[in-house]
Protein backbone atom coordinates (compact mmCIF):
# COMPACT_ATOMS: atom_id res chain seq x y z
CA UNK A 1 0.00 0.00 0.00
CA UNK A 2 1.29 3.87 -1.26
CA UNK A 3 0.44 6.32 0.88
CA UNK A 4 -1.83 9.04 0.23
CA UNK A 5 0.89 12.01 0.18
CA UNK A 6 4.56 11.28 1.73
CA UNK A 7 7.24 13.64 2.48
CA UNK A 8 10.86 12.64 2.59
CA UNK A 9 13.35 14.44 4.09
CA UNK A 10 12.56 17.73 3.47
CA UNK A 11 13.91 20.97 4.25
CA UNK A 12 12.29 24.52 3.43
CA UNK A 13 14.36 27.29 4.31
CA UNK A 14 14.20 30.66 3.77
CA UNK A 15 16.83 33.71 3.42
CA UNK A 16 16.46 36.53 5.82
CA UNK A 17 17.11 39.89 3.73
CA UNK A 18 17.82 42.88 6.16
CA UNK A 19 20.01 45.78 6.08
CA UNK A 20 20.80 48.21 3.21
CA UNK A 21 21.63 46.72 0.50
CA UNK A 22 18.97 44.27 1.47
CA UNK A 23 20.40 40.41 1.02
CA UNK A 24 20.49 37.68 2.60
CA UNK A 25 22.11 37.61 6.13
CA UNK A 26 21.55 34.56 7.64
CA UNK A 27 18.70 31.82 7.04
CA UNK A 28 15.38 30.56 8.80
CA UNK A 29 15.44 26.54 9.10
CA UNK A 30 11.10 26.59 9.13
CA UNK A 31 11.03 23.18 8.34
CA UNK A 32 14.03 20.69 8.89
CA UNK A 33 14.35 16.96 7.46
CA UNK A 34 10.80 16.41 8.04
CA UNK A 35 9.53 12.86 7.66
CA UNK A 36 6.32 11.34 7.16
CA UNK A 37 3.36 9.78 5.74
CA UNK A 38 -0.11 10.09 5.36
CA UNK A 39 -2.47 7.82 4.74
CA UNK A 40 -5.95 7.82 3.17
CA UNK A 41 -8.65 8.19 5.68
CA UNK A 42 -7.09 9.75 8.33
CA UNK A 43 -6.92 12.60 10.18
CA UNK A 44 -3.29 13.95 10.97
CA UNK A 45 -3.15 16.15 13.98
CA UNK A 46 0.11 18.88 13.58
CA UNK A 47 1.06 20.67 17.04
CA UNK A 48 3.37 23.12 18.18
CA UNK A 49 4.11 26.75 18.74
CA UNK A 50 4.17 29.47 16.64
CA UNK A 51 7.38 29.56 14.56
CA UNK A 52 8.03 25.79 14.98
CA UNK A 53 7.35 25.53 10.85
CA UNK A 54 4.08 23.74 11.12
CA UNK A 55 2.39 26.19 8.62
CA UNK A 56 5.34 25.93 5.94
CA UNK A 57 5.31 22.21 6.29
CA UNK A 58 1.17 22.88 4.93
CA UNK A 59 2.31 24.61 2.51
CA UNK A 60 4.72 22.37 1.36
CA UNK A 61 2.15 19.76 1.59
CA UNK A 62 -0.42 21.54 -0.72
CA UNK A 63 2.46 22.41 -3.17
CA UNK A 64 1.73 26.09 -2.58
CA UNK A 65 5.95 26.00 -1.48
CA UNK A 66 8.83 24.30 -2.81
CA UNK A 67 11.23 22.44 -0.59
CA UNK A 68 14.65 23.51 -0.34
CA UNK A 69 15.54 19.89 -0.11
CA UNK A 70 14.05 16.67 -0.16
CA UNK A 71 10.64 15.65 -1.88
CA UNK A 72 7.00 15.54 -1.79
CA UNK A 73 5.19 12.34 -3.11
CA UNK A 74 1.46 11.81 -3.68
CA UNK A 75 -0.03 9.02 -4.15
CA UNK A 76 4.22 7.81 -4.65
CA UNK A 77 4.67 10.38 -7.50
CA UNK A 78 6.74 13.63 -6.78
CA UNK A 79 5.29 17.17 -6.77
CA UNK A 80 7.95 18.11 -8.86
CA UNK A 81 8.17 15.41 -11.79
CA UNK A 82 4.29 15.68 -12.56
CA UNK A 83 3.05 16.80 -15.56
CA UNK A 84 0.73 20.47 -16.33
CA UNK A 85 -2.20 17.33 -16.27
CA UNK A 86 -1.29 15.51 -13.10
CA UNK A 87 -0.30 18.78 -11.65
CA UNK A 88 -4.02 20.15 -12.01
CA UNK A 89 -5.23 16.85 -10.90
CA UNK A 90 -3.15 17.34 -7.90
CA UNK A 91 -4.23 20.30 -7.07
CA UNK A 92 -7.74 18.85 -7.12
CA UNK A 93 -7.10 16.26 -5.12
CA UNK A 94 -5.28 18.27 -2.45
CA UNK A 95 -7.14 21.62 -0.99
CA UNK A 96 -6.42 23.94 1.92
CA UNK A 97 -8.29 26.07 4.59
CA UNK A 98 -6.62 28.94 6.20
CA UNK A 99 -6.69 30.08 9.71
CA UNK A 100 -8.59 33.29 8.69
CA UNK A 101 -11.53 32.78 6.71
CA UNK A 102 -11.95 36.75 6.48
CA UNK A 103 -8.22 37.07 4.47
CA UNK A 104 -8.90 33.81 2.64
CA UNK A 105 -12.49 34.86 0.82
CA UNK A 106 -12.39 37.56 -1.87
CA UNK A 107 -14.46 40.33 -0.43
CA UNK A 108 -15.74 41.54 -4.05
CA UNK A 109 -17.07 37.72 -4.56
CA UNK A 110 -20.43 36.76 -3.74
CA UNK A 111 -20.37 33.36 -1.65
CA UNK A 112 -22.42 31.08 -4.35
CA UNK A 113 -19.21 32.67 -6.37
CA UNK A 114 -16.79 32.11 -3.93
CA UNK A 115 -18.12 28.19 -4.08
CA UNK A 116 -18.66 28.27 -7.72
CA UNK A 117 -15.08 29.49 -8.86
CA UNK A 118 -13.33 26.18 -8.12
CA UNK A 119 -16.06 24.03 -10.05
CA UNK A 120 -15.34 26.76 -12.82
CA UNK A 121 -11.63 26.76 -13.01
CA UNK A 122 -11.72 22.60 -12.85
CA UNK A 123 -14.24 22.93 -15.11
CA UNK A 124 -16.83 20.21 -13.67
CA UNK A 125 -20.01 22.08 -13.88
CA UNK A 126 -21.64 24.55 -15.78
CA UNK A 127 -25.25 26.37 -15.59
CA UNK A 128 -27.96 24.44 -14.42
CA UNK A 129 -26.03 21.62 -12.10
CA UNK A 130 -23.45 24.26 -11.46
CA UNK A 131 -25.84 26.45 -9.18
CA UNK A 132 -27.80 22.88 -8.30
CA UNK A 133 -24.07 21.74 -6.59
CA UNK A 134 -23.22 25.11 -5.25
CA UNK A 135 -26.38 25.14 -3.31
CA UNK A 136 -25.96 21.49 -2.04
CA UNK A 137 -22.80 22.40 -0.91
CA UNK A 138 -23.64 24.73 1.28
CA UNK A 139 -26.49 23.16 2.75
CA UNK A 140 -24.32 20.41 3.59
CA UNK A 141 -21.86 22.84 5.48
CA UNK A 142 -25.01 24.20 7.08
CA UNK A 143 -25.36 27.52 5.73
CA UNK A 144 -28.94 28.64 4.51
CA UNK A 145 -29.88 29.21 1.21
CA UNK A 146 -30.30 32.78 1.38
CA UNK A 147 -26.77 33.45 2.18
CA UNK A 148 -25.44 32.86 -1.53
CA UNK A 149 -26.09 36.23 -2.37
CA UNK A 150 -24.24 37.61 0.27
CA UNK A 151 -20.47 38.89 0.71
CA UNK A 152 -17.91 37.59 2.99
CA UNK A 153 -17.92 40.68 5.28
CA UNK A 154 -22.00 40.12 5.98
CA UNK A 155 -21.17 36.85 7.56
CA UNK A 156 -19.76 35.85 11.10
CA UNK A 157 -16.71 34.40 11.73
CA UNK A 158 -18.03 30.48 11.77
CA UNK A 159 -20.19 31.09 8.74
CA UNK A 160 -17.27 32.38 6.91
CA UNK A 161 -15.09 29.13 7.52
CA UNK A 162 -17.81 27.21 6.50
CA UNK A 163 -17.79 28.75 3.04
CA UNK A 164 -14.16 28.02 3.04
CA UNK A 165 -15.35 24.45 3.80
CA UNK A 166 -17.76 24.48 1.00
CA UNK A 167 -15.04 25.77 -1.54
CA UNK A 168 -12.59 23.21 -0.06
CA UNK A 169 -15.22 20.60 -0.55
CA UNK A 170 -16.73 21.61 -4.39
CA UNK A 171 -14.19 19.87 -6.15
CA UNK A 172 -13.80 16.56 -3.92
CA UNK A 173 -10.70 16.70 -2.30
CA UNK A 174 -9.25 13.55 -1.33
CA UNK A 175 -6.67 15.47 1.22
CA UNK A 176 -8.16 18.57 3.11
CA UNK A 177 -5.01 20.11 4.90
CA UNK A 178 -6.38 22.40 7.66
CA UNK A 179 -4.59 25.16 9.23
CA UNK A 180 -5.81 26.62 12.46
CA UNK A 181 -9.21 26.70 11.05
CA UNK A 182 -10.93 27.31 14.18
CA UNK A 183 -8.37 29.44 15.91
CA UNK A 184 -10.59 32.54 15.08
CA UNK A 185 -13.46 31.67 16.01
CA UNK A 186 -15.63 31.18 19.97
CA UNK A 187 -14.92 27.84 21.69
CA UNK A 188 -18.46 26.74 21.45
CA UNK A 189 -18.00 27.72 17.42
CA UNK A 190 -14.99 25.93 17.27
CA UNK A 191 -16.51 22.78 18.28
CA UNK A 192 -19.42 23.16 16.09
CA UNK A 193 -16.99 23.12 12.84
CA UNK A 194 -14.46 20.54 14.33
CA UNK A 195 -17.93 18.06 14.25
CA UNK A 196 -18.79 19.61 10.79
CA UNK A 197 -15.16 18.63 9.15
CA UNK A 198 -15.78 14.98 11.23
CA UNK A 199 -19.05 14.39 9.42
CA UNK A 200 -17.91 15.44 5.76
CA UNK A 201 -14.97 13.10 6.58
CA UNK A 202 -17.15 10.20 7.75
CA UNK A 203 -19.44 10.97 4.51
CA UNK A 204 -17.09 11.64 1.90
CA UNK A 205 -14.09 9.49 3.48
CA UNK A 206 -11.83 11.95 2.78
CA UNK A 207 -8.16 12.77 4.67
CA UNK A 208 -7.54 15.95 7.19
CA UNK A 209 -4.26 17.02 8.00
CA UNK A 210 -5.19 19.62 10.93
CA UNK A 211 -3.14 22.11 12.39
CA UNK A 212 -3.05 23.67 15.33
CA UNK A 213 -1.29 25.12 18.51
CA UNK A 214 -4.25 23.81 21.01
CA UNK A 215 -4.04 20.05 21.63
CA UNK A 216 -7.33 20.04 23.02
CA UNK A 217 -8.75 20.77 19.21
CA UNK A 218 -6.11 18.35 17.78
CA UNK A 219 -7.57 15.71 20.49
CA UNK A 220 -11.19 16.20 19.53
CA UNK A 221 -10.52 15.49 15.73
CA UNK A 222 -6.94 13.67 15.30
CA UNK A 223 -6.59 9.57 15.00
CA UNK A 224 -2.55 10.06 14.76
CA UNK A 225 -0.46 13.33 16.31
CA UNK A 226 2.50 14.64 14.99
CA UNK A 227 4.35 16.97 17.58
CA UNK A 228 6.52 19.82 15.66
CA UNK A 229 9.38 22.18 17.66
CA UNK A 230 11.76 24.17 15.66
CA UNK A 231 10.88 22.47 12.13
CA UNK A 232 11.57 19.16 13.75
CA UNK A 233 9.15 16.28 14.48
CA UNK A 234 9.98 15.38 17.70
CA UNK A 235 7.02 12.61 18.56
CA UNK A 236 4.46 10.68 16.62
CA UNK A 237 1.71 9.13 18.45
CA UNK A 238 -2.04 7.79 18.25
CA UNK A 239 -4.42 9.70 19.92
CA UNK A 240 -5.79 9.80 22.71
CA UNK A 241 -2.31 7.03 23.65
CA UNK A 242 0.29 9.99 22.97
CA UNK A 243 -1.82 12.30 25.72
CA UNK A 244 -1.91 9.94 27.92
CA UNK A 245 1.75 8.49 28.24
CA UNK A 246 3.73 11.29 26.11
CA UNK A 247 7.59 10.41 25.72
CA UNK A 248 8.99 13.59 24.82
CA UNK A 249 9.58 16.55 27.27
CA UNK A 250 8.17 18.87 24.99
CA UNK A 251 5.31 17.06 24.44
CA UNK A 252 5.08 16.81 28.21
CA UNK A 253 5.12 20.27 28.94
CA UNK A 254 2.71 21.19 25.87
CA UNK A 255 0.39 19.12 27.60
CA UNK A 256 1.13 20.44 30.84
CA UNK A 257 0.23 24.38 29.43
CA UNK A 258 -3.97 22.69 28.56
CA UNK A 259 -5.63 24.28 31.15
CA UNK A 260 -8.60 21.58 32.40
CA UNK A 261 -11.96 22.97 34.00
CA UNK A 262 -10.83 20.68 36.97
CA UNK A 263 -7.49 22.20 37.42
CA UNK A 264 -7.61 24.98 39.96
CA UNK A 265 -4.05 25.50 40.26
CA UNK A 266 -1.29 26.67 37.29
CA UNK A 267 0.59 23.26 36.73
CA UNK A 268 4.39 24.07 37.70
CA UNK A 269 5.89 22.21 34.58
CA UNK A 270 4.42 24.77 32.03
CA UNK A 271 6.02 28.10 34.04
CA UNK A 272 9.63 26.79 33.61
CA UNK A 273 9.37 26.59 29.73
CA UNK A 274 10.02 30.25 28.77
CA UNK A 275 9.54 31.15 25.65
CA UNK A 276 9.93 29.43 21.99
CA UNK A 277 13.06 30.06 21.00
CA UNK A 278 13.99 31.72 17.12
CA UNK A 279 14.19 29.86 14.04
CA UNK A 280 16.85 32.11 13.58
CA UNK A 281 19.56 30.57 16.27
CA UNK A 282 18.91 27.00 16.58
CA UNK A 283 20.57 25.60 19.52
CA UNK A 284 23.36 22.81 19.18
CA UNK A 285 22.38 19.25 19.78
CA UNK A 286 18.96 18.33 20.85
CA UNK A 287 17.17 21.50 19.65
CA UNK A 288 14.24 21.56 22.67
CA UNK A 289 17.64 21.85 25.34
CA UNK A 290 17.91 24.70 26.51
CA UNK A 291 13.86 24.65 27.88
CA UNK A 292 13.96 21.09 28.74
CA UNK A 293 13.56 19.88 32.80
CA UNK A 294 15.31 16.93 31.87
CA UNK A 295 18.80 18.41 30.12
CA UNK A 296 22.04 16.84 30.56
CA UNK A 297 25.30 17.14 28.86
CA UNK A 298 24.69 15.19 26.11
CA UNK A 299 22.08 16.89 24.84
CA UNK A 300 23.74 19.94 24.14
CA UNK A 301 25.86 17.77 21.80
CA UNK A 302 23.98 15.02 20.50
CA UNK A 303 21.06 15.77 18.09
CA UNK A 304 18.42 12.82 18.83
CA UNK A 305 16.91 11.23 16.09
CA UNK A 306 13.24 10.53 15.91
CA UNK A 307 13.33 6.62 16.68
CA UNK A 308 10.44 4.34 16.81
CA UNK A 309 9.53 3.42 20.54
CA UNK A 310 7.29 0.71 22.14
CA UNK A 311 3.41 0.95 20.82
CA UNK A 312 4.28 2.26 17.78
CA UNK A 313 5.02 5.92 18.84
CA UNK A 314 8.14 7.90 17.41
CA UNK A 315 10.04 10.07 20.00
CA UNK A 316 13.45 11.98 18.98
CA UNK A 317 14.78 11.95 22.72
CA UNK A 318 17.93 10.64 24.54
CA UNK A 319 15.59 9.64 27.33
CA UNK A 320 12.47 8.87 25.68
CA UNK B 1 -16.25 46.46 52.59
CA UNK B 2 -17.54 48.81 49.70
CA UNK B 3 -16.35 47.44 46.76
CA UNK B 4 -13.56 48.89 44.64
CA UNK B 5 -15.55 49.25 41.10
CA UNK B 6 -19.59 49.31 41.34
CA UNK B 7 -20.94 49.61 38.43
CA UNK B 8 -24.88 49.37 38.61
CA UNK B 9 -27.67 49.23 35.45
CA UNK B 10 -25.19 49.95 32.42
CA UNK B 11 -26.43 50.65 29.29
CA UNK B 12 -24.66 50.32 25.97
CA UNK B 13 -26.37 51.02 22.43
CA UNK B 14 -25.63 51.45 19.11
CA UNK B 15 -27.95 53.61 16.48
CA UNK B 16 -30.06 51.47 14.62
CA UNK B 17 -29.34 48.90 16.76
CA UNK B 18 -32.15 45.97 17.39
CA UNK B 19 -31.09 45.84 20.79
CA UNK B 20 -29.07 47.17 23.30
CA UNK B 21 -25.77 46.09 23.21
CA UNK B 22 -25.63 45.72 27.13
CA UNK B 23 -28.77 45.19 28.55
CA UNK B 24 -28.46 46.17 32.15
CA UNK B 25 -24.91 45.11 33.67
CA UNK B 26 -23.95 45.06 37.30
CA UNK B 27 -20.94 44.26 38.13
CA UNK B 28 -18.48 44.67 41.60
CA UNK B 29 -15.38 43.86 42.10
CA UNK B 30 -13.57 44.07 45.27
CA UNK B 31 -10.44 44.87 46.11
CA UNK B 32 -7.57 42.22 45.13
CA UNK B 33 -10.55 40.10 43.68
CA UNK B 34 -9.87 38.59 40.38
CA UNK B 35 -13.57 38.87 38.51
CA UNK B 36 -13.53 36.99 35.33
CA UNK B 37 -16.34 38.02 32.44
CA UNK B 38 -17.24 35.45 29.85
CA UNK B 39 -19.21 35.16 27.09
CA UNK B 40 -19.19 34.54 23.40
CA UNK B 41 -18.25 37.07 20.67
CA UNK B 42 -20.96 40.01 20.49
CA UNK B 43 -22.08 39.09 24.50
CA UNK B 44 -20.91 42.63 25.24
CA UNK B 45 -18.26 41.76 27.68
CA UNK B 46 -15.72 43.79 26.36
CA UNK B 47 -18.53 46.99 26.13
CA UNK B 48 -18.62 46.83 29.27
CA UNK B 49 -14.95 46.75 30.35
CA UNK B 50 -14.30 49.74 27.70
CA UNK B 51 -17.29 51.70 29.10
CA UNK B 52 -15.72 52.04 32.67
CA UNK B 53 -12.85 54.06 31.28
CA UNK B 54 -14.92 55.63 28.60
CA UNK B 55 -13.04 54.02 26.11
CA UNK B 56 -16.29 53.07 23.68
CA UNK B 57 -16.37 54.21 20.37
CA UNK B 58 -17.74 57.45 19.59
CA UNK B 59 -20.92 55.58 17.94
CA UNK B 60 -22.28 54.25 20.92
CA UNK B 61 -24.30 56.22 23.79
CA UNK B 62 -24.38 54.80 26.80
CA UNK B 63 -26.09 54.92 30.41
CA UNK B 64 -25.86 53.55 33.47
CA UNK B 65 -27.17 54.22 36.84
CA UNK B 66 -23.86 54.56 38.79
CA UNK B 67 -20.57 53.80 38.05
CA UNK B 68 -18.57 54.11 41.78
CA UNK B 69 -15.07 53.54 41.89
CA UNK B 70 -12.95 53.97 45.04
CA UNK B 71 -15.94 56.10 47.03
CA UNK B 72 -16.00 58.46 43.45
CA UNK B 73 -18.46 58.89 41.10
CA UNK B 74 -16.96 57.86 37.38
CA UNK B 75 -20.53 59.51 36.08
CA UNK B 76 -19.56 62.78 36.75
CA UNK B 77 -15.95 62.84 37.03
CA UNK B 78 -14.65 65.66 34.87
CA UNK B 79 -12.60 64.18 31.55
CA UNK B 80 -9.56 66.04 32.93
CA UNK B 81 -9.61 64.30 36.62
CA UNK B 82 -11.02 61.03 35.01
CA UNK B 83 -7.84 61.18 32.48
CA UNK B 84 -5.80 61.30 35.51
CA UNK B 85 -7.24 58.43 37.15
CA UNK B 86 -6.76 56.23 33.82
CA UNK B 87 -3.63 55.05 33.52
CA UNK B 88 -2.97 55.22 37.35
CA UNK B 89 -5.74 53.64 39.31
CA UNK B 90 -7.32 51.52 36.25
CA UNK B 91 -5.02 50.16 33.37
CA UNK B 92 -6.15 48.02 30.48
CA UNK B 93 -4.16 44.99 28.54
CA UNK B 94 -5.62 44.32 25.45
CA UNK B 95 -5.96 41.15 23.21
CA UNK B 96 -3.38 42.24 20.59
CA UNK B 97 -0.54 43.88 21.87
CA UNK B 98 1.38 44.60 18.83
CA UNK B 99 -1.37 47.00 17.98
CA UNK B 100 -0.92 48.14 21.79
CA UNK B 101 2.06 49.14 21.74
CA UNK B 102 3.58 52.43 20.02
CA UNK B 103 5.64 51.38 16.67
CA UNK B 104 8.38 53.65 16.61
CA UNK B 105 8.85 54.07 20.69
CA UNK B 106 11.32 51.52 21.94
CA UNK B 107 10.53 49.50 24.83
CA UNK B 108 12.34 51.94 27.28
CA UNK B 109 11.03 55.15 25.71
CA UNK B 110 6.96 53.56 26.11
CA UNK B 111 7.72 52.45 30.13
CA UNK B 112 9.51 55.62 31.05
CA UNK B 113 6.93 57.91 29.61
CA UNK B 114 4.34 57.22 32.34
CA UNK B 115 6.72 57.04 35.07
CA UNK B 116 8.13 61.08 34.03
CA UNK B 117 4.83 62.46 33.04
CA UNK B 118 2.74 60.61 36.02
CA UNK B 119 5.35 60.57 38.65
CA UNK B 120 7.87 63.14 37.86
CA UNK B 121 10.75 60.90 37.98
CA UNK B 122 14.38 61.63 35.98
CA UNK B 123 14.98 59.56 33.05
CA UNK B 124 17.72 57.33 34.75
CA UNK B 125 15.11 56.71 38.03
CA UNK B 126 12.12 55.95 35.44
CA UNK B 127 14.53 53.38 33.70
CA UNK B 128 15.52 51.52 37.00
CA UNK B 129 11.81 50.87 37.62
CA UNK B 130 10.97 49.77 34.20
CA UNK B 131 13.65 47.64 34.50
CA UNK B 132 12.30 46.19 37.49
CA UNK B 133 9.01 45.77 36.14
CA UNK B 134 9.98 43.96 33.21
CA UNK B 135 11.89 41.64 35.61
CA UNK B 136 8.86 41.39 37.11
CA UNK B 137 6.79 40.03 34.11
CA UNK B 138 9.79 37.49 33.64
CA UNK B 139 11.24 39.17 30.24
CA UNK B 140 14.50 36.92 30.41
CA UNK B 141 16.83 40.07 29.81
CA UNK B 142 15.70 43.64 30.73
CA UNK B 143 18.38 45.55 30.11
CA UNK B 144 18.79 43.90 26.84
CA UNK B 145 14.88 44.80 25.99
CA UNK B 146 14.77 48.09 26.95
CA UNK B 147 16.37 49.41 23.69
CA UNK B 148 14.07 47.48 21.32
CA UNK B 149 11.31 47.93 19.65
CA UNK B 150 8.14 46.04 19.34
CA UNK B 151 8.03 44.34 16.43
CA UNK B 152 11.51 42.88 17.65
CA UNK B 153 9.24 40.92 20.28
CA UNK B 154 7.72 37.62 20.11
CA UNK B 155 3.51 37.89 20.90
CA UNK B 156 4.77 36.77 24.22
CA UNK B 157 6.91 38.98 25.18
CA UNK B 158 4.86 42.13 24.20
CA UNK B 159 2.15 41.24 26.08
CA UNK B 160 4.80 40.63 29.25
CA UNK B 161 6.00 44.07 28.41
CA UNK B 162 2.26 45.60 28.26
CA UNK B 163 1.71 43.99 31.45
CA UNK B 164 4.72 45.63 32.75
CA UNK B 165 3.22 48.60 31.37
CA UNK B 166 -0.36 48.39 33.29
CA UNK B 167 1.79 47.65 36.08
CA UNK B 168 3.65 50.37 36.39
CA UNK B 169 1.73 53.49 38.07
CA UNK B 170 0.71 50.46 40.34
CA UNK B 171 -3.24 50.59 39.40
CA UNK B 172 -5.79 49.26 41.73
CA UNK B 173 -7.45 47.92 38.32
CA UNK B 174 -6.59 45.85 35.94
CA UNK B 175 -9.00 45.41 33.10
CA UNK B 176 -7.15 42.44 30.75
CA UNK B 177 -9.37 41.76 26.97
CA UNK B 178 -8.49 38.73 26.39
CA UNK B 179 -5.04 38.86 27.20
CA UNK B 180 -4.12 35.66 26.01
CA UNK B 181 -6.00 34.88 23.14
CA UNK B 182 -3.44 35.80 20.56
CA UNK B 183 -1.11 33.61 22.24
CA UNK B 184 0.55 30.08 22.32
CA UNK B 185 -1.03 27.55 24.78
CA UNK B 186 2.31 27.14 26.56
CA UNK B 187 2.88 31.22 27.00
CA UNK B 188 -1.01 31.23 27.85
CA UNK B 189 -0.85 29.77 30.98
CA UNK B 190 2.60 31.91 31.42
CA UNK B 191 0.65 35.02 31.18
CA UNK B 192 -2.24 33.83 33.37
CA UNK B 193 0.81 33.18 36.16
CA UNK B 194 1.70 36.40 35.74
CA UNK B 195 -1.73 37.93 36.35
CA UNK B 196 -1.60 35.93 39.46
CA UNK B 197 1.74 37.19 40.85
CA UNK B 198 0.95 40.88 40.54
CA UNK B 199 -1.92 40.59 42.44
CA UNK B 200 -0.15 38.97 44.53
CA UNK B 201 2.76 41.33 44.61
CA UNK B 202 1.25 44.34 43.96
CA UNK B 203 -2.22 43.79 45.43
CA UNK B 204 -4.35 45.04 42.08
CA UNK B 205 -7.74 43.66 41.18
CA UNK B 206 -8.26 42.21 37.93
CA UNK B 207 -11.49 41.89 35.54
CA UNK B 208 -10.52 39.01 33.72
CA UNK B 209 -12.44 38.84 30.34
CA UNK B 210 -12.29 36.47 27.81
CA UNK B 211 -14.31 33.71 25.49
CA UNK B 212 -12.73 30.42 27.31
CA UNK B 213 -14.17 29.45 30.57
CA UNK B 214 -10.71 27.70 30.97
CA UNK B 215 -8.62 30.37 30.91
CA UNK B 216 -10.81 31.39 34.41
CA UNK B 217 -10.43 28.04 36.03
CA UNK B 218 -6.81 28.94 37.74
CA UNK B 219 -6.69 32.37 38.55
CA UNK B 220 -10.42 34.14 38.74
CA UNK B 221 -12.39 34.04 42.31
CA UNK B 222 -15.55 34.90 40.71
CA UNK B 223 -17.35 34.39 37.51
CA UNK B 224 -19.40 36.21 35.52
CA UNK B 225 -21.62 34.96 32.41
CA UNK B 226 -22.69 37.16 29.66
CA UNK B 227 -24.93 36.62 26.92
CA UNK B 228 -26.55 39.18 24.70
CA UNK B 229 -25.58 42.03 27.02
CA UNK B 230 -26.65 40.13 30.26
CA UNK B 231 -25.12 38.93 32.85
CA UNK B 232 -26.86 35.47 33.42
CA UNK B 233 -25.02 34.01 35.88
CA UNK B 234 -22.13 34.97 38.51
CA UNK B 235 -20.75 32.86 40.82
CA UNK B 236 -17.60 31.54 42.69
CA UNK B 237 -15.66 30.01 40.24
CA UNK B 238 -15.31 26.38 41.65
CA UNK B 239 -19.49 26.81 42.12
CA UNK B 240 -19.73 27.75 38.93
CA UNK B 241 -18.20 24.57 37.60
CA UNK B 242 -19.66 21.99 39.73
CA UNK B 243 -23.04 23.32 39.64
CA UNK B 244 -23.55 25.51 36.96
CA UNK B 245 -27.49 27.52 36.87
CA UNK B 246 -27.65 29.09 33.97
CA UNK B 247 -28.46 26.61 30.61
CA UNK B 248 -25.90 29.25 28.68
CA UNK B 249 -22.99 28.21 31.15
CA UNK B 250 -24.08 24.51 31.29
CA UNK B 251 -23.35 25.17 27.51
CA UNK B 252 -20.15 27.17 27.43
CA UNK B 253 -18.47 24.31 29.86
CA UNK B 254 -19.72 21.77 27.38
CA UNK B 255 -18.18 23.30 24.38
CA UNK B 256 -14.48 22.72 25.79
CA UNK B 257 -12.78 20.00 24.55
CA UNK B 258 -11.14 17.66 26.82
CA UNK B 259 -7.81 16.06 26.00
CA UNK B 260 -6.85 12.80 26.27
CA UNK B 261 -10.18 11.29 25.76
CA UNK B 262 -9.66 10.41 22.30
CA UNK B 263 -11.64 11.86 19.13
CA UNK B 264 -15.03 13.57 18.97
CA UNK B 265 -17.90 12.07 16.96
CA UNK B 266 -20.38 14.21 15.08
CA UNK B 267 -23.47 12.36 16.37
CA UNK B 268 -23.37 13.97 19.89
CA UNK B 269 -23.98 17.32 18.49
Amino acid sequence: MTPLLSVHQVVKRYARRTGWPRRARGWVHAVDDVTLEIWAGETVGLVGESGCGKSTLARLLVGLARPTAGEVRFRNQPLIAMSRTEARGFHRSVQMIFQSPLMSLNPRMRIKDIVAEPLRIHRLADGQRLRARVAGLLEEVGLEAVLSNRYPHELSGGQRQRVAIARALAVRPALIVCDEPVASLDLSVQMQILRLLIRLQDAHHMTYVFISHHLGLVGAIAHRVLVMYLGRIVEVGENPAIFQHPLHPYTQALIASVLQPASQQLSAPAAILGEPTSPLHIPSGCRFHPRCPKVESRCRLEDPALIPRTGGRLAACHFA
Amino acid sequence: MTPLLEVRQLHVQFPRAPRDAVNGVDLTIHAEEIVALVGESGSGKTLTALSIGRLLPTTACWRAASIQFKHRDLLTLPDREFRHLLGQEVAYVFQDPASSLNPVLTVGEQLCEPLIVHRGMRWSEARTRAMELLAAVQLADPAETLPLYPHQLSGGMQQRVMLAMAALLNPALLIADEPTTALDATVQVQILALLLALRRQQGMAILLITHDLLHVAPIADRVAVMSQGRIVETAPTTQLYQSPQHPHTRALLSAMPRMGQGRLTHRTS
